[in-house]
């Protein structure tokens, strides 16, 4: 093969990001879910004759980055590449070997040229349902959550393996959508092999190693260049949760070195009994997208770039769980892990970062009906069975320069479904959904304000909400002298507390008030523009009696 | 006297204008847009006019229309420069126009910051008011408040309404009431009902829309009252038409009236173009890209229907309403070429824009453009830039790739040139594939038109890397959208949500809605005295149960009245559809209406072209000379014709140059090229002139 000019490579480069958008985009088009369709919550990416990942598209779930950067490998280990026959297609969704819990389903695909295989693309959607309980925090195995299916050949040269799709179909609440998202992963995966052979072909390429090397060359270069601009030392942070039973402490230490960052967890609680526990491959995910997002944004995601972050976890602690605990809320503080990092880089000198943000989804999760709520039966008798669920957020923290964005969600980047969609679908009224005043924590720079909902049964019946909630009692802190944002709350319009966690019961007539945190302020609330303030005031975002006594404002 | 009909498309860089008689005779001219686009307007048909040997207000004084392409709601809703809007919604659901369903344009930006509000909280005022999904009243309308309301914002000074409340397209009785006290209350103000706006479910999109709408509604009246009277003045006796996003026209006093209609006023003209160029050439699958100097649209077009979208984000505000589907990117002439910290060539998406321009332009520009790089490929004249109007600096396009390019990567210029173009060529064809396969196509399927002063250099290689056969130069690419101006039919778009199982259809029902928005429609462009016939086009969004996003389903009834027959056939297209779009079907799965959809097309009368008979092949006698271009590092002695001499039927053979106003088009090594019969570059790619 003769060699590629510099530019050729670089071409080579973005048409292999182009191969992999295009990919994703079969994906979300041919995806059921919805998460996948409407929040993005997917990945995809493509791999070279080694495992190591050459370029992934840029989707809605910095969850997936690293996590499935890595599981290439773990399919290579258990099915070598010699194993491997023109057609095959293999499948997980095993948490600890994927993106960290069973509803994340991981399929990978070999892609052959002159009877071997040159590369591999591998993708990632989120399913709605895997079986087991299906709820949030209450299982205390992962056996309770699901069936796990380990690395297995899904398609064998060509042929689609049934007796596989006929036991995971039989272990699931909706087989049809699972067949789907199983068949559209498996149809982006064939879209990705199809564009990359025909870009070899065009260049004439028989493998990929030429222009491997160079995006890992340039990547690393790159990833390198913009850590050395900062200078070297170490920082540690910390950050506790809500937990279920108990809060829980997440510690992170963070180095800078000469080439590259190390992120260490040692010191952060052991496991929880209830199911928040974070697998390893979890924690990496978020560890390094904190780093990432803040350090090298504009380098894109691949084996070379994400080498340049190490993280690491105590074995047992919550941040690297063993088998078998429950992990199927583990994005409650894997979310959580972005701002822990970004709690380290803020003590870099010349670095200058955003406060705390809600960081955790608040997944608003109802069900109704005869055996979805505790409640008693004859009460339910004519009730309309439905679940609904949605994800929103509260806000996130106010940035060096500019306010928090209100109501949205960091790192998440997922979607809402319409108040209108869920009325018309399911026997509830929002009452409300708007700012709750004075959340924003207070700074120069406010954060991004908190959301209230209001929601009661339309037919006056009892319903339940699936709570999996956090910083109700751990507020996102402010940064350079902001304060917190508002804590997250629970309550029946009568008062009633209810807790962040579990399956909870509203009783009927009463209506529940789901208060979502704001995200931390940045600088001296005392230091806030007067005429910002005034404006605040005017909107309703802030008090009187806040912006008298947390901003000492008197008027302009 | 010869009875014109014209077009006018103001860019950010230049007013076209395109004209057309009765007897098929076409004129074209292109005049710097000014801060008042009025002012270009004016300028462009006193040219036109001048050319005609016509005293400008004779000349108005018999034209009978004139339609026009503005970017004056673009221009207010991204320089946040609107109408003082105020907000009167759901008690408890005055925050949705910020919550934005918690989306953001950047997933993976920490420092994102929060957009600007086109209407402060202080000025969005819930009242009690409460309807169900069904229609049900839970709470009445509390008039007091809403005359509370009311007074509220007319102390703001609030000169703009918006009313959105929650289910308004079940039941909007209580926004009509609302708009009625508004009305009573602050007479003068502009009104903006989500009822009217996009009677459609999905609060956010609606309020949005609807807010939009308020904002840039007074500028655009403004606009186009100041235009139409100055028109007047000079002599205009004519109807002056404005081209709304959908692609179609409408009177200048109904366009003013939902004005966030008119978002895509200037690109839509090219896209329509399209179509009609799609219609002469016999292609009925197209891709239409349009480069000018800042930015890179793709639209596709399939069976001579442009694509539509009710997707859109403009700036960072959501229109839910039906648009063209124009992608856009940041690629142009004017596109920097700059080598990033890791080395690495980049090319865009910032552009040197008109001023300072490409380096070549002499204007002071330094930094290196796409254009500077043709310059020094030869690909473009430096003397025959806009036909010669402009003389541009081979030796500053030189130096300024040589400094910024060729010696930080140690490349010779030529070789550092033709590196930015290789770079600009793929990102445009990175986007115009995935434009493509988003909707479940390749484009190797589809021909592709080139339009904008850029476009015909750069169309050979789109169509190579994309593996398109076929590349249309049209004979007014640099005038694309205000020929699109002159073709176009009215076109009003209305739509209602009103939810029901197919198999539980009320057709009594269901029939009233359409019948309904029709009469709507009708009754809106009954005044449009340029309607020579209608044609309605009926379609529904629909889904099965359980799903969130719909597809689109054109109903094929011909008649007023839909049956049991119709949805069956509909029902079926309906599955054919859900499996081109998103690879699955199931049969079996019960099927939802959510969203019916109507489209009254006025069609006007097609403007006439002159086919000309095929002459000569031999195109000799439109040569003006040889020259080297690089379409490799070694420069190609080529042949260069006048484009302005070509004649229908001649043949091309390349590598070729030629250069006519307002654009060039390279003919690739490889490539042939014939004019068609209305003047139109038809060129058809050899297999195998690929790139490596």
């Amino acid at each position: 093969m003769r060699g590629l000019s510099e530019i050729q490579r670089q071409i080579l480069w973005s048409r292999l990001i182009a191969v992999v958008e295009e990919q994703a985009q079969a994906l979300v088009r041919t995806a059921f879910s919805t998460s996948t369709r409407e929040a993005g919550d997917l990945s995809a990416g493509v791999f070279d004759e080694n495992g190591l990942m050459i370029a992934q598209a840029v989707t809605g779930t910095p969850g997936h980055v690293n996590s499935m950067a890595r599981s290439v490998g773990h399919f290579l280990a258990r099915f070598p590449a010699a194993t491997m026959r023109d057609g095959d297609v293999f499948v997980t969704n095993d948490p600890w070997l994927g993106t960290g819990h069973l509803n994340d389903i991981v399929v990978v695909t070999p892609v052959f040229r002159n009877g071997a295989p040159v590369a591999f693309f591998a993708a990632t959607v989120h399913v709605v349902d895997i079986g087991g309980r299906g709820t949030p925090i209450e299982s205390r195995q992962v056996f309770e959550e699901g069936l796990l299916v380990p690395i297995s050949r899904l398609v064998d040269a060509g042929a689609i393996v049934e007796p596989l799709l006929e036991l995971i179909a039989a272990n699931v609440r909706d087989p049809v959508a699972l067949r789907g998202d199983l068949y559209s992963l498996i149809a982006g995966n064939e879209t990705g092999g199809r564009q990359l052979l025909r870009l070899m072909d065009e260049y004439g390429l028989d493998t990929l190693a030429e222009v491997a090397a160079f995006i890992f060359e340039r990547s690393r270069a790159a990833s390198i260049a913009a850590i050395r601009a900062l200078p070297a030392g170490r920082w540690t942070h910390d950050v506790t949760a809500d937990g279920v039973d108990q809060p829980i402490r997440l510690v992170a230490t963070l180095s800078i070195g000469e080439d590259g960052i190390d992120i260490d967890f040692a010191g952060t609680d052991g496991p929880s009994p209830y199911a928040i526990n974070v697998p390893f491959c979890y924690t990496e995910a978020y560890a390094s997208f904190g780093a990432k997002c803040v350090v090298a944004p504009a380098v894109p995601n691949n084996a070379a770039s994400l080498a340049t972050i190490r993280v690491s976890a105590p074995v047992g602690s919550i941040l690297n769980v063993a088998r078998p605990a429950p992990v199927v809320s583990r994005h409650i503080l894997g979310q959580l892990l972005p701002d822990l990092v970004i709690g380290c880089l803020a003590q870099v000198p010349g670095l200058d970062l955003p406060a705390e943000s809600a960081a955790p989804l608040w997944p608003v999760v109802l069900t109704g009906g005869p055996g979805r709520v505790e409640a008693p039966a004859a009460t339910l008798a004519d009730a309309t069975p439905f679940v609904v669920a949605s994800f929103h957020s509260g806000g996130t923290g106010a940035r060096p320069r500019a306010d928090g964005l209100s109501a949205t969600a960091f790192p998440s980047g997922v979607r809402n479904v319409p108040v209108e969609v869920t009325e018309a679908v399911s026997p509830v009224v929002f009452w409300r959904k708007e700012y709750i005043t004075d959340s924003g924590g207070p700074g120069a720079q406010r954060g991004g304000l908190g959301q209230v909902l209001e929601i009661a049964s339309s037919e006056a019946k009892p319903f339940a909400i699936n709570a999996s909630f956090d910083r109700t009692a751990h507020p996102p802190r402010g940064r350079a002298g902001g304060g917190p944002g508002g804590a997250g709350r629970l309550v029946l319009d009568d008062g009633t507390p209810l807790t962040g966690k579990g399956h909870q019961a509203i009783p009927a007539g009463r209506r529940l008030l789901l208060e979502m945190p704001g995200g931390g302020g940045h600088g001296d609330p005392r230091r806030r523009d007067r005429s910002r303030i005034a404006e605040d005031l005017a909107d309703g975002l802030v008090s009187a009696e806040a912006a008298k006594t947390v901003y000492g404002f008197e008027g302009e | 006297m010869a009875h014109w009909n014209v077009g006018i498309d103001v860019g950010g860089t230049f007013t076209d204008l395109v004209a057309i008689n009765e007897h098929g005779e076409i004129r074209a001219t292109k005049t710097p847009s000014t801060p008042d686009q009025s002012d270009g307007v004016i300028n462009a048909l006193a040219r036109l006019a001048g050319e005609l040997g016509e005293d400008l207000s004779a000349f108005l004084a018999g034209l009978p229309m004139i339609v026009h392409g503005t970017t004056v709601a673009t221009n207010a809703l991204l320089e946040y420069d609107g109408a003082r809007v105020g907000l009167i919604t759901t008690k408890g659901f005055r925050d949705e126009i910020e919550f934005r369903r918690s989306y953001k344009e950047s997933v993976f930006d920490p420092r994102l910051k929060p957009p600007h509000p086109i209407v402060p909280r202080r000025s969005r005022l819930g009242v009690s008011e409460r309807v169900d999904f069904k229609g049900n009243v839970l709470t009445p309308l509390d008039e007091d408040e809403v005359r509370a309301a009311v007074a509220d914002l007319k102390a703001q000074g609030v000169t703009s309404v918006a009313i959105c409340y929650l289910f308004s397209f079940v039941n909007p009785a209580h926004e009509r009431r609302t708009a009625e006290i508004v009305r009573e209350m602050m007479p003068d103000a502009f009104l903006s009902l989500s009822c009217d706006v996009l009677p459609e479910i999905r609060e956010f999109e609606r309020v949005s829309t609807t807010v939009v709408n308020a904002f840039v509604g007074p500028r655009v009246h403004a606009y186009l009252s100041h235009l139409e009277s100055r028109l007047r003045e000079k002599g205009f006796g004519g109807e002056l038409f404005i081209i709304q996003s959908n692609g179609g026209v409408l009177s200048a006093d109904e366009a003013g009236r939902y004005a966030v209609n008119t978002l895509l006023s200037g690109p839509a003209g090219g896209v329509t173009a399209g179509s009609f160029l799609g219609t002469m050439s016999g292609h009925d699958n197209l891709i239409t890209v349009d480069m000018g100097g800042t930015s890179y649209d793709i639209a596709l077009i399939e069976n001579l229907r442009p694509a539509v979208t009710t997707e859109s984000w403009i700036g960072r505000y959501r229109i839910a309403l039906p648009m063209l589907d124009i992608h856009t990117i940041g690629a142009g002439g004017g596109s920097i070429a700059w080598v990033d910290s890791g080395g690495a060539l980049q090319v865009g998406p910032a552009s040197a824009g008109s001023y300072p321009g490409p380096a070549c332009y002499g204007r002071g520009g330094t930094r290196p453009t796409v254009t500077d790089a043709n310059v020094v490929l030869g690909l473009l004249n430096p003397d025959f830039f806009l036909g010669g109007e402009m003389v541009l600096d081979k030796a500053k396009a030189v130096e300024a790739i040589r400094r910024e390019v060729a010696e930080p990567l140690g490349l010779g210029v030529v070789e550092a040139a033709s590196a930015i173009i290789d770079l600009v060529n793929n990102n445009m064809a990175n986007a115009t594939r995935l434009v493509t396969t988003k909707r479940g196509h390749d484009p190797a399927a589809f021909a592709l038109v080139a339009a904008g002063g850029a476009g015909g250099i750069h169309a050979g290689k789109q169509a190579e890397e994309l593996g398109i056969r076929t590349v249309i130069v049209p004979a007014l690419a640099p005038v694309f959208c205000a020929l699109g101006d002159n073709v176009a039919d009215l076109k009003i778009s209305e739509s209602r949500t009103s939810i029901a199982r197919l198999d539980q259809l009320d057709f009594e029902a269901f029939n009233e809605v359409f019948q309904e928005m029709e009469a709507r429609a009708r009754k809106r462009l009954s005044e449009q005295s340029i309607v020579k016939s209608f044609e309605t086009r009926r379609s529904l969004d629909m889904h099965y149960v359980g799903e969130v996003h719909e597809v689109t389903v054109p109903i094929r009834s011909r008649t007023r009245r839909i049956t049991k027959l119709n949805l069956d056939a509909t029902l079926n297209d309906f599955h054919v559809l859900h499996e081109r779009l998103f690879a699955h079907k199931d049969v079996k799965q019960p099927v939802e209406v959510l969203t019916l959809r109507l489209d009254l097309i006025g069609i006007r009368e097609r403007p006439r072209m002159n086919a000309a008979e095929f002459g000569e092949e031999d195109a000799a006698p439109a040569l003006k000379g040889h020259r080297p271009v690089h379409f490799a590092v070694e420069p190609t002695i080529v042949p260069v014709y006048d484009g302005g001499r070509l004649k229908p039927g001649n043949f091309i053979l390349g590598p070729a140059i030629i250069e006519q106003w307002g654009t060039t088009i390279a003919v690739y090594p490889g490539h042939e090229c014939l004019i068609d019969a209305y003047g139109n570059v038809i060129v058809e790619i050899g297999q195998g002139g690929a790139a490596g």
